[in-house]
C-alpha cells in the first residue's frame, strides 16, 4: 500500500493551511471546462469518491479524478497516445448532435455535413445507373466520387456493398446509426496511413462500446405531410467481466416511401422554371397553346403516350376515344404542317392536347424517396488471457441487411408492330384501317381545310401529292406507357463482416528505450451478397407475340429463323398493342393479364463482394526526447478483394425493351502493403513542435508498386494556438469496377456532328448546300480523317440517332496519384473564463492526377470532332457502319482511361462559442458552434497530346455552393437542452460559360416567353440561392432515460424549384443536391437504460 | 465518552525497540519556553514553502530518500542517501521538464515516482488536460530513471511481497475516439501488474462503470471493489474472498443519505471482516467491523463528541501489509487509538523522545524493522523528520528550518456558546505575551470540512506577529457528528446567519474572557473563509476592525451555479439548501462598515477570480475603502502558493493588520 506517512502530510497540510473547499468546488472547474452535461454515470462516478474520501486523511483521490486520461485513437493516425490531438484537419460530428437534428441515419448524416461535397447519392436516386447499383448510399467527400473517399468502421476499411454492375463503393447504410458514437472525417490525403481510396479523405463511423447492461431506444419520425414515416428501434446489451466483455447490439429501421404525390413540391408535374428579362419567373408553356391551341396547363411537356406512329406524314397519332378528326378509329392526329393544331370537330379546341398524353404528371405514385427496410446487428467481444503479453483475443461481427423497393414512375414502350399484325391499326386486312386513306381523310376533313385554308391560303386539296391512297398494311409503332415495366425494384443486400484479432504486449521487445510496445493481428472479412430484381417488358417475346419473327406477321410464329432464347416461344399469347387498357389512362396495361405474364419477366443480379483483410501493426515509443516520447508503428497488411457480379440472362443481354446490358463483373486481386508512421514531439524554442510522418509501399497485383507518404506538422507558439500543416500523397488504386466491369450495353440518342445539319439542307432542293453550312473547317476536317464525309451524309437533318453504347473495365488503367496539402490553424481564446472561443480554419488543396475516368459518349464525340488539333484520343471509341453514303454511329466505347486531373481547394471554418448565463440565478450553458466550408476551386484539367490545357470548373455551379455551413445553438439546463439547429446550402448557378442565352418559343430555346414584339425572352432559372433550413429539440435526461423531441426543417421549408434541364430532378425537385425535399419532420428519441451487474 | 472498543490481538512486541538506544547528544529537545524578546521572524521566512518532504527509507533499510526544495523558487529534487551516514553527499535528481510530486520505495533498489507537469493554462485545448501525469522508477544501484506505464496511470499497491511487481491503474481509452474523451476521463480503472524490471505488464482487473474502483491486499489479491447503480441510485460495495473469482456484492448506500460507509480495511485475520468508518444511524462516524457473510456491523469504537477519521495500518508495510493497528481522530489534537500494543508501545517510546512531539508518525520502516524514518509535527514544530537507526535517532531535517520552537506559539482547545446555546469548539493559537491581545478570527474554509490545528502556518505567522488567533469550528463543520454539519443547511442556508454568530461569539468570548478587546479583533479568511471576512464587513453592529477576504465567494449562487447540476444525492441537498438563501456578500456591499483587504489569485480555478473583480466593482460603486492584491499566476490552493505569491500576501496581510485595521491599526 501506499506510505502512509505521505498521504499523511499532505493531506494534513493542505487541510491545516488552508481549507480547502471540498467536493464540489472541484467539480465547479470542470463545469468552468463548459462539458456541463455528462453522461448521468460520469456524474455517479465522480461523486463516488466523496463518502469515502471526506472522513479520511488522503488526498489522493482528488488527484486521480484530476487527470483526464484515456488512450485514445485518432483517426488519422495508428499510434496509440495519451492525448487527443490531431494535426490532421479532423471534424467530428457526433452522433447525439445529429439526434437533436432529428437524424440518425448515417448516410443523412455524412451526406449533409459540410465536408461532403458533389452530389450526393441517396434513396432519391432512383431509375438511374449509379455506379454501386440501386439502393446504395454513398459517403462522397469534396465532391471526388464515392471512389475516392475511404469509409471505416472503427478504424477498419468498410467494404463495398451494393448490385447490378460491378459496386465499388460502401453503403453507408450498413452502418448502424443508433450505435454509432461519433463519425470521424479526416479531410485530408491518407493513404500513407489507410492505404488506397483515402484521396479526399476518411470517414470513420465509431460506434458504441462502452456499455454495460441493457439499453433500448426507439426513434420514430413523423413528417407533417403524411407518408414518409420513418421508425428506428435498436436495443443494445453488454456484459463486462473481470479480463474482457461482450456486447450485442441490433437496429432496426422501417422506412415508408415517399411518392411525388406526398409532397406538395412534387405533387403536380414537372413544370418550366424559367425566368424573363424582367425577373418574373415563368412556367407556363406558350408554344403548344399558342401554336396548336392546345388546352394546357402549367405542366411542361414531357414523354408523350397513348399514342401510335404511323408511317405517313402524320407521325404520332393519338388516342381520342370515340372520335377520329381522320380516319384512325379512336386516333386522331394533333397538328400538322407548320403551326396548325387540329381541331377536325370545329369546336373551336384543338383535338389532341399533348398534356392528356403526357406522363408527366400522371405518374405521381412514383417514389420521391424509396421504401427501405434495414436491421442492423452487432456484437464484439474480448478477452484479455493471464500473462505478461496480455494476449487479448477480441472479435467484432456486423450483419446488416436491407430492402429497397422502388417505384420509378413509368416508360415509354415503343416496339415495331409489323404491318400485318392482326391488331394493327394500319392493318386493314386485320383489325385495322388502311393508313393512308385514314391520313387522307384527315386532308378531306372540311373543319381541318378551313384551318389549312387559313394557314396557307389554300386547302391541303390543293396538294394533290398530299394524299396516300390506299397503301395497305403497314408498319406501325405504338408508343404506350405499361404500368410496372421496368420501373419497380426490388433490392436486398446482406453483408457480413467479421474482424477477429489478437493485440498485445510484446515485453520481449523491451530492451534499452523501447518499452511498450504492443501489437494487434487482425483478420477482416467482408461478405456482402445482393439481389435485385426488376420486372419488366421482354422485347423478344414481345416481338414474337407479335409477329416480327413470322413471315406472315402471325403472333407467337416464328417461321424466319430467328434465334431465340429457350424461354421465349412457350406460352407466347399474342398481344394487342391498340387495345384501349394501354391508351385510355396514358399509363395503361394490357387488355389480359395472359399478355402481362407472358411478356413480363424479371431482370435478376447476384452481386457479391468479398473483401478480406489480414493485418498486422506494432505501435510504441522508440525512445524518449526531453519533450515526450518518440512512438512509432509498424504494420503491413494483405488485402483481397473479389466481386463475383453475376446477371441473369434478360440483364446481361439486355432483352427489356429498351433496357440496357449490363454484364456484371468477375474478378479478383490482390494487394499487399507495408507501412510506417513516426511521431516526434520536438520543441521550437520553448514551444512543442509536432511531427509525424508515415509512409506506405503498396504492391498491387495489376498495377505495380507505389509509395505514398505524408508528414505533418503541428505547432504551438502559445497555449491558446495551434499551427499545422499537411503535405501527403495519396493514391487511388483501379478498382474492381474499373478492372473487371462486363460490357455493359444500352442505347443513348447522341448527336453526330459530322452529318449535314439541318441548316445546311437545302429546303428547295432538300440536298447539301455549303454556303449554309456554319461548321468549322477542322470539324469537317476531323470527320473525313475517320470516314466520314461531312457534306455527303445526310440523315434529313435527324442528326440525333440513337447509338448503342459499351463500357467496361480494363486492366490497363493505372492508379490514380493525388498530393494533398492543409494549412490551419486552431485558436482557443485565453484572456477570459466568462467564455469559450475556439476558432478554427483549415484551407486544403487536393489534386489527383490521371484520374480514372468514363467519358461519356457525348463527350468521347465532342472530343473527337471538335478537336481542333485533331489529335483526340477518343477517335477510335467510335465506330460507324460501314456505308460510305451514310456512315452512322454504330457503337460508342465509353471504357475507363487515365487521364484529367482534379483539383479541388476549400476552406473549412469552424467556430465554437460557449458561455454561462445566468438568467434568474440559474445557470444556463449555452453553445453556439458554425462549422462551414468555403470551395474555392473544383476543376479538372486535361492536357492534350499538344500540351494544350483544358480546364473545366464546376465550383459555386449545382452541388458545389461556394459556401455550406452548419451551425448549432444549444441551451443547457440542468437536465434539459433546447437546440437549434441551421444549415446552409450556399447559391448556385450555372457556369458564366453555359448560361442560357435569351430566348424565347421561336427559337426553340424557351419555351415560355414569346419574344419581342409582344413579349420579352426567358431563360432556365439556373440560379439557386441561399438555402437555410432550420431544426428545432428539446431533450431531457435522466438519470435511466432520456428523451429528444423536435422537429426538422421546422419551418417546412420547401426545396429550391429549378427547370428539370438543369438539374438531376423529379418535378423540379433537384435530387442528391443539399436541399431537403421531406418538408417537416416530427421526430421524437427516446431511450432507456437498464443496468447489470 | 467511548461506547465500543474491541481489543485487537495484541501481537509481540518484537518491533518495539528500546528507548535507551537512543543517544542523548543526538536529542535536538530544546526548552520550549517562550522567548518572551524576540522580534517577528521575517515574512520571507514564513514565505518559504517546505523544505524537505516525503523522508523514506529503503526496505532493506541501507538508504534514505527524501524530496528537497533547494531554492525557494526551484521544482523539488530527490536526494538519496547512505542511511548509515548522513554527512555522505547524497545522489540527486530532478526530473526535468517534469516535477516531481512524490514518491516511494518500492524494493530495496527501486523508488517510485509520480511525476507532473504543467502542460497547459487552460483545461480545454490542443492537450486538453493541464497537467500530464507520469510514473517513473528509479534505479537506485544503477542510477537510471525511466518512465513507465505511460501516462495516466497510479500506483495503488506496491505488493510488499513482490520487490520488482506494482499493481497500477491505468484509465483507459480504447478505440472511442475524441469525442468520446469526456467519458473517457470517467472511465473506470484498468489494473495492471508492472514488472518494474522486465518493463512488462499483466492485466489484472478491468473494471466497468457500474463496479469500478477496485482495492488490492498486499498480495495483489484483489478484495474490494466499488460501483454505482444508476437505476437505484446507489453506491454499491462488492467484496471478493481470497481465492474466489467473482464479485459478491455486500452493501448498497443511497446517493441521498448524508450517512457514510467506507470501507478502510480488513481483519488480516479474519479477511472476511472489514474494518467501516460508518454512522450506522448514529450522528458521529465510529469504526466498525462489518461480516461480508452476515452483512452486520459491530461496533468496534465510537465517541459521541468526535468522528473516527480512519484507521491505520503497520508501521512495517513490508512485513505487515493491510494489518490495521489503530485508528485516528482528532479533537484538541490528533490522536491514534491502538489496537495493537506493540504499535502503541512504538509510539509511546517515540513520543517520548520526539522533542515537542505532538503528531509523530513512522513514515517509514526497514524490512527487519529496525530503520525508521519518523516525522513530527505541532505546534512548536513545523515538521520535522528523524532517522532511526541501529538504536540511534538522528535529524534529517525541518520542513521549516528556520523556525526555532520556542518563537512558535502554542494552540488551546477551547469551546464556547453561540448566541442560541449551540456548544462551539475552536482553536486559539496564543502569541508571546501578555493579552490583551489583538485578535485575528480565522475560520476554516469549506465550509463542510473538518480541521483540527496543528502547525497551522497561518495562525502561526499571524502569532508570530503578536496576534492572537481564533479558528472556530462553527456550525456545518465536520467532524463533530451529522447533526452539527447540518445544522448550517437544515433549517435553510445559515451563511451569514447563524454560522456567522457562531465567529462573531468566539471573538465576544474572548472578549468576555480577557484575552483579547472589543476594538482589536479582524477577521482573516481563505475561500469559504473569506466569504465569511466578506460577510463580516457589513455586519451592524460591527465587531470588526477590518477583514482580510482570501480567494473569496462573493457570489454564492455564482459559485454554486458553476456545479449545480453536476451534483448529485446528499451532496446536491448539501450545496443547495445552504447556498440558496444564505447572505450574498455582492447584496450587501451597501453596509461595508470597515476597511477591506481583498486578496485572490488570478488564475484560481476554484473560486474563479470574477468574484472578487464583481465584489471590488460593487464597492467603488459604493466608495468603500478596500485594498486589493491580485496574486499573479496563483491558483486557489496551497501548493499553487508559491514563494512570492506567499510573500506578497503576508506583506500585505501584517501591513494591513497593522496599519489600516482600525483608527492606529489592530
Amino acid at each position: 500500500m501506499y506510505d502512509p506517512g505521505i498521504i499523511t502530510r499532505r493531506g494534513a497540510e493542505m487541510r491545516n493551511a488552508l481549507s480547502l473547499l471540498i467536493l464540489p468546488f472541484r467539480q465547479g472547474r470542470l463545469i468552468l471546462g463548459r462539458k456541463a452535461v455528462f453522461p448521468a454515470q460520469i456524474a455517479a462516478i465522480a461523486v463516488l469518491v466523496t463518502p469515502f474520501a471526506l472522513a479520511q486523511e488522503t488526498d489522493e483521490a482528488d488527484e486521480v479524478t484530476d487527470q483526464e486520461a484515456e488512450v485514445v485513437i485518432v483517426t488519422g493516425s495508428r499510434l496509440k497516445r495519451d492525448a487527443y490531438t490531431s494535426v490532421a484537419p479532423l471534424q467530428i460530428i457526433t452522433a447525439e448532435v445529429s439526434r437533436e437534428a432529428g437524424l440518425v441515419d448515417a448516410g443523412d448524416i455524412i451526406q449533409e455535413s459540410t465536408a461532403s461535397g458533389g452530389q450526393q447519392i441517396d434513396l432519391t436516386f432512383h431509375g438511374f445507373v449509379l455506379d454501386n447499383g440501386p439502393g446504395t448510399i454513398t459517403a462522397d467527400l469534396r465532391g471526388l466520387g464515392s471512389a475516392r473517399t475511404l469509409v471505416m468502421i472503427n478504424g477498419r476499411r468498410l467494404a463495398p456493398a451494393g448490385v447490378e454492375g460491378a459496386p465499388v463503393s460502401p453503403s453507408l447504410d450498413v452502418i448502424p446509426g443508433l450505435l454509432v458514437q461519433n463519425y470521424d472525417q479526416l479531410l485530408d490525403g491518407a493513404s500513407s496511413v489507410y492505404g488506397s481510396d483515402a484521396v479526399a479523405g476518411v470517414v470513420n463511423a465509431i460506434l458504441v462500446k462502452d456499455f454495460d447492461g441493457l439499453e433500448l431506444e426507439i426513434f420514430p419520425s413523423v413528417p407533417h405531410h403524411g407518408a414518409g414515416r420513418d421508425d428506428v428501434v435498436s436495443a443494445r446489451w453488454g456484459m463486462n467481466f473481470d479480463r474482457g466483455f461482450i456486447g450485442v447490439g441490433a437496429q432496426f429501421t422501417d422506412s415508408e416511401a415517399v411518392t411525388l404525390a406526398d409532397r406538395p413540391w412534387t405533387n403536380g408535374c414537372t413544370k418550366h422554371y424559367e425566368v424573363d428579362q424582367g425577373g418574373q419567373l415563368r412556367h407556363q408553356d406558350q408554344f403548344y397553346p399558342r401554336i396548336y391551341g392546345m388546352r394546357w396547363d402549367d405542366c411542361r411537356l414531357g414523354s408523350l403516350a397513348g399514342r401510335v406512329w404511323v408511317p405517313t406524314r402524320s407521325g404520332s397519332i393519338y388516342y381520342t376515344p370515340g372520335y377520329s378528326n381522320g380516319g384512325w378509329p379512336n386516333f386522331s392526329e394533333s397538328s400538322t404542317f407548320g403551326p396548325i393544331g387540329v381541331d377536325g370537330d370545329g369546336d373551336g379546341e384543338t383535338d389532341v392536347s399533348f398534356r392528356d398524353h403526357d406522363i408527366n404528371g400522371r405518374d405521381l405514385f412514383a417514389h420521391l424517396v424509396a421504401e427501405r427496410k434495414t436491421a442492423n446487428v452487432m456484437a464484439y467481444g474480448e478477452y484479455t488471457l493471464e500473462g505478461e503479453m496480455n494476449l487479448t483475443p477480441y472479435f467484432e461481427v456486423l450483419y446488416s441487411t436491407r430492402d429497397v423497393h422502388t417505384n420509378s414512375g413509368a416508360y415509354q414502350l415503343f416496339p415495331d408492330v409489323p404491318a400485318r399484325n392482326p391488331y394493327n391499326i394500319c392493318n386493314p386486312e386485320g383489325q385495322g384501317v388502311d393508313c393512308g386513306l385514314a391520313e387522307d381523310a384527315l386532308w378531306l376533313n372540311p373543319n381541318y381545310q378551313q384551318q389549312f385554308i387559313d394557314v396557307y391560303g389554300v386547302p391541303p386539296t390543293f396538294f394533290s401529292f398530299l394524299f396516300n391512297g390506299e397503301i395497305g398494311p403497314v408498319g406501325t409503332l405504338p408508343i404506350v406507357s405499361v404500368r410496372g415495366d421496368r420501373t419497380l425494384n426490388d433490392v436486398s443486400l446482406d453483408q457480413w463482416r467479421y474482424v477477429a484479432g489478437v493485440g498485445g504486449d510484446i515485453p520481449a521487445l523491451n530492451v534499452g528505450t523501447l518499452y511498450d510496445w504492443s501489437f494487434d493481428l487482425s483478420i477482416t472479412h467482408s461478405l456482402s451478397s445482393a439481389t435485385s430484381n426488376r420486372p419488366g417488358i421482354r422485347e423478344d417475346r414481345l416481338e414474337l407475340a407479335l409477329g416480327t419473327y413470322s413471315s406472315t406477321h402471325t403472333p407467337c410464329e416464328n417461321d424466319t429463323g430467328e434465334s431465340l432464347a429457350a424461354d421465349v416461344a412457350p406460352g407466347c399469347v399474342p398481344i394487342n398493342l391498340f387495345a384501349p387498357s394501354l391508351y385510355a389512362n396514358v399509363i395503361g396495361d394490357f387488355a389480359t393479364p395472359a399478355e402481362r405474364s407472358y411478356v413480363f419477366d424479371s431482370r435478376d443480379f447476384d452481386t457479391e463482394n468479398q473483401q478480406t483483410i489480414i493485418s498486422f501493426y506494432a505501435t510504441g515509443t522508440l525512445f524518449e526526447l526531453p519533450s515526450g516520447p518518440v512512438s512509432a508503428g509498424v504494420g503491413v497488411e494483405h488485402r483481397y478483394d473479389e466481386i463475383n457480379s453475376i446477371p441473369d440472362a434478360v440483364a446481361r443481354d439486355g432483352l427489356f425493351f429498351g433496357y440496357f446490358a449490363d454484364g456484371g463483373a468477375v474478378g479478383d486481386k490482390t494487394t499487399q502493403e507495408a507501412f510506417g508512421e513516426v511521431e516526434l514531439p520536438l520543441l521550437l524554442g520553448q514551444t512543442p513542435l509536432s511531427v509525424n510522418l508515415s509512409a506506405r509501399f503498396t504492391d498491387d497485383e495489376y498495377y505495380g508498386g507505389a509509395w505514398t507518404g505524408s508528414a505533418k506538422v503541428g505547432w504551438n507558439p502559445f497555449d491558446s494556438l495551434l499551427l499545422r500543416a499537411t503535405y501527403g500523397t495519396s493514391y487511388r488504386a483501379p478498382n474492381l469496377r474499373e478492372l473487371f466491369l462486363q460490357d455493359q450495353t444500352g442505347f443513348l440518342s447522341l448527336f453526330d456532328p459530322c452529318l449535314i445539319p439541318a441548316d445546311a439542307i437545302d429546303p428547295l432542293s432538300g440536298g447539301y448546300n455549303p454556303d449554309l453550312d456554319q461548321r468549322e473547317e477542322f470539324l469537317l476536317n476531323n470527320c473525313r480523317a475517320h470516314g466520314v464525309d461531312p457534306t455527303i451524309a445526310n440523315n434529313n437533318g435527324n442528326n440525333v440517332y440513337s447509338v448503342e453504347v459499351a463500357t467496361g473495365g480494363v486492366l490497363d488503367v493505372d492508379e490514380e496519384t493525388s498530393e494533398s496539402m492543409s494549412l490551419g490553424f486552431s485558436w482557443e481564446q485565453p484572456m477570459t473564463t466568462a467564455f469559450d472561443l475556439r476558432v478554427g480554419a483549415s484551407y486544403y488543396e487536393i489534386d489527383i492526377e490521371d484520374t480514372i475516368i468514363e467519358p461519356s459518349a457525348g463527350y468521347i464525340i465532342f472530343d473527337c470532332y471538335y478537336s481542333e488539333t485533331g489529335t483526340s484520343t477518343f477517335c477510335d471509341r467510335i465506330q460507324r457502319l460501314d456505308d460510305p453514303v451514310l456512315p452512322l454511329m454504330d457503337l460508342v466505347g465509353l471504357g475507363f482511361i487515365n487521364r484529367d486531373n482534379w483539383t479541388v481547394r476549400g476552406v473549412d471554418y469552424n467556430v465554437v462559442l460557449g458561455s454561462t448565463l445566468t438568467i434568474f440565478d440559474r445557470p444556463f450553458d449555452v453553445e453556439f458552434d458554425v462549422r462551414a466550408h468555403r470551395q474555392i476551386e473544383v476543376s479538372t484539367l486535361f492536357v492534350n497530346d499538344q500540351g494544350e490545357p483544358d480546364r473545366n470548373a464546376f465550383h459555386r455551379e449545382w452541388y458545389f455552393p461556394e459556401f455550406k455551413a452548419q451551425m448549432g445553438l444549444r441551451v443547457d439546463y440542468d437536465r434539459w437542452r433546447v437546440s437549434w439547429q441551421s444549415r446552409l446550402h450556399g447559391r448556385v448557378e450555372e457556369d458564366i460559360n453555359q448560361v442560357d442565352d435569351w430566348s424565347d418559343i421561336n427559337d426553340g430555346g424557351s419555351s415560355t416567353c414569346l419574344g419581342p414584339p409582344d413579349d420579352v425572352q426567358c431563360r432556365d432559372v439556373e440560379t439557386v440561392g441561399n438555402y437555410w433550413i432550420h431544426h428545432l429539440s428539446g431533450r431531457y435526461r435522466a438519470d435511466t432515460w432520456d428523451v429528444v423531441l423536435g422537429a426538422r426543417n421546422v419551418f417546412d421549408e420547401p426545396p429550391p424549384l429549378v427547370d428539370s434541364t438543369e438539374a438531376t430532378d423529379a418535378n423540379n425537385v433537384p435530387l442528391g443536391a443539399g436541399y431537403d425535399y421531406l418538408g417537416r419532420i416530427y421526430f421524437l428519441g427516446l431511450a432507456m437504460r437498464f443496468f447489470g451487474g | 465518552m467511548v461506547v465500543g472498543r474491541k481489543h485487537l490481538l495484541a501481537r509481540a512486541a518484537s518491533l518495539a525497540f528500546c528507548v535507551s538506544a537512543f543517544a542523548a547528544d543526538e536529542r535536538t529537545d530544546a526548552p520550549s519556553e517562550p522567548s518572551k524578546t524576540s522580534e517577528p521572524y521575517p515574512l520571507e521566512h514564513w514565505a518559504m514553502r517546505a523544505v524537505i518532504s516525503n523522508v523514506a527509507v529503503s526496505p532493506d533499510g541501507n538508504h534514505l530518500a527524501l524530496m528537497k526544495i533547494a531554492s525557494k523558487d526551484g521544482d523539488p529534487i530527490i536526494e538519496i542517501y547512505d542511511a548509515a551516514d548522513l554527512t555522505k553527499e547524497p545522489f540527486r535528481l530532478d526530473a526535468d521538464p517534469m516535477e516531481i510530486a512524490g514518491f516511494y520505495w518500492a524494493s530495496d533498489r527501486d523508488i517510485l515516482f509520480t511525476l507532473r507537469q504543467q502542460v497547459r493554462d487552460k483545461i480545454e485545448g490542443f492537450n486538453q488536460g493541464v497537467y500530464e501525469f507520469r510514473l517513473a522508477v528509479l534505479d537506485v544501484d544503477a542510477k537510471k530513471m525511466r518512465s513507465f506505464a505511460g501516462e495516466r496511470a497510479t500506483v495503488v499497491n506496491i505488493l510488499p511481497s513482490e520487490p520488482n511487481k506494482v499493481i497500477v491503474a491505468v484509465q483507459e481509452g480504447g478505440d472511442d475516439g475524441p469525442a468520446a474523451r469526456v467519458r473517457a476521463a470517467y472511465r473506470p480503472l484498468a489494473y495492471y501488474e508492472f514488472d518494474l524490471r522486465r518493463g512488462s505488464r499483466k492485466l489484472i482487473i478491468r473494471g466497468k462503470l457500474a463496479l469500478g474502483q477496485v482495492g488490492f491486499d498486499g498480495e495483489g489479491n484483489p478484495w474490494l471493489a466499488r460501483g454505482f447503480d444508476e437505476g437505484s441510485r446507489e453506491y454499491i460495495l462488492y467484496h471478493r474472498k481470497r481465492g474466489a473469482s467473482g464479485w459478491t456484492e455486500v452493501h448498497r448506500h443511497h446517493e441521498d443519505s448524508f450517512e457514510s460507509f467506507g470501507v478502510v480495511g480488513f481483519d488480516v485475520d479474519n479477511p472476511d471482516d472489514l474494518y467501516v468508518v460508518a454512522n450506522n444511524g448514529h450522528d458521529t462516524l465510529g469504526l466498525w467491523s462489518f461480516n461480508v457473510d452476515t452483512r452486520e456491523l459491530t461496533a468496534l469504537y465510537r465517541r459521541s463528541d468526535v468522528d473516527v477519521w480512519n484507521v491505520f495500518e503497520h508501521s512495517n508495510s513490508w512485513t505487515h501489509p493491510d494489518t490495521v493497528t489503530g485508528l485516528s481522530y482528532g479533537k484538541d489534537r490528533f490522536h491514534r487509538e491502538f489496537f495493537d500494543d506493540a504499535e502503541g508501545a512504538t509510539y509511546a517510546q517515540l513520543e517520548g523522545v520526539v522533542p515537542h512531539a505532538h503528531r509523530v508518525t513512522i513514515t517509514s520502516r526497514s524490512r527487519d524493522g529496525s530503520t525508521l524514518t519518523v516525522s513530527n509535527s505541532g505546534p512548536r514544530d513545523p515538521g520535522t523528520y528523524y532517522l532511526l537507526k541501529d538504536g540511534r535517532i538522528q535529524t534529517v531535517g525541518s520542513q521549516q528550518p528556520l523556525f526555532k520552537s520556542e518563537d512558535l506559539a502554542d494552540v488551546e482547545y477551547i469551546t464556547y456558546k453561540a448566541r442560541d446555546g449551540r456548544t462551539i469548539p475552536a482553536y486559539l493559537t496564543v502569541p508571546h505575551g501578555e493579552p490583551p491581545f489583538p485578535l485575528a478570527v480565522m475560520p476554516h474554509g469549506g465550509p463542510f470540512v473538518p480541521e483540527v490545528v496543528g502547525f497551522d502556518k497561518w495562525a502561526q505567522l499571524l502569532a508570530n506577529q503578536g496576534y492572537l488567533v481564533l479558528q472556530p469550528q462553527y456550525r456545518g463543520s465536520r467532524n463533530y457528528g451529522l447533526e452539527f454539519y447540518q445544522a448550517a443547511f437544515v433549517e435553510g442556508g445559515q451563511g451569514g446567519f447563524k454560522m456567522q454568530d457562531d465567529k462573531d461569539d468566539g471573538a465576544l468570548h474572548l472578549v468576555k474572557e480577557g484575552l483579547t478587546s472589543r476594538d482589536r479583533i479582524a477577521m482573516f479568511g481563505w475561500s469559504y473563509g473569506g466569504y465569511a471576512a466578506l460577510v463580516a464587513a457589513s455586519r451592524t453592529p460591527q465587531i470588526y476592525q477590518c477583514v482580510v477576504a482570501g480567494a473569496a465567494v462573493s457570489d454564492p449562487n455564482m459559485q454554486v451555479n458553476y456545479y449545480r447540476f453536476a451534483m448529485r444525492g446528499s451532496q446536491r441537498e448539501e450545496q443547495l439548501r445552504m447556498w440558496d438563501d444564505s447572505v450574498s456578500p455582492l447584496d450587501e456591499v451597501e453596509k461595508v462598515n470597515v476597511p477591506m483587504l481583498i486578496v485572490h489569485g488570478s488564475v484560481d480555478q476554484r473560486v474563479p477570480p470574477d468574484h472578487a473583480k464583481k465584489y471590488l466593482k460593487l464597492l467603488d460603486e459604493h466608495d468603500k475603502t478596500y485594498k486589493y492584491l491580485e496574486l499573479e499566476g496563483a491558483d486557489h490552493f496551497y501548493n499553487t502558493l508559491f514563494y512570492n505569491h506567499q510573500l506578497d500576501f503576508f506583506t500585505a496581510m501584517t501591513d494591513f493588520l497593522a496599519n489600516d485595521c482600525g483608527p492606529e491599526g489592530l
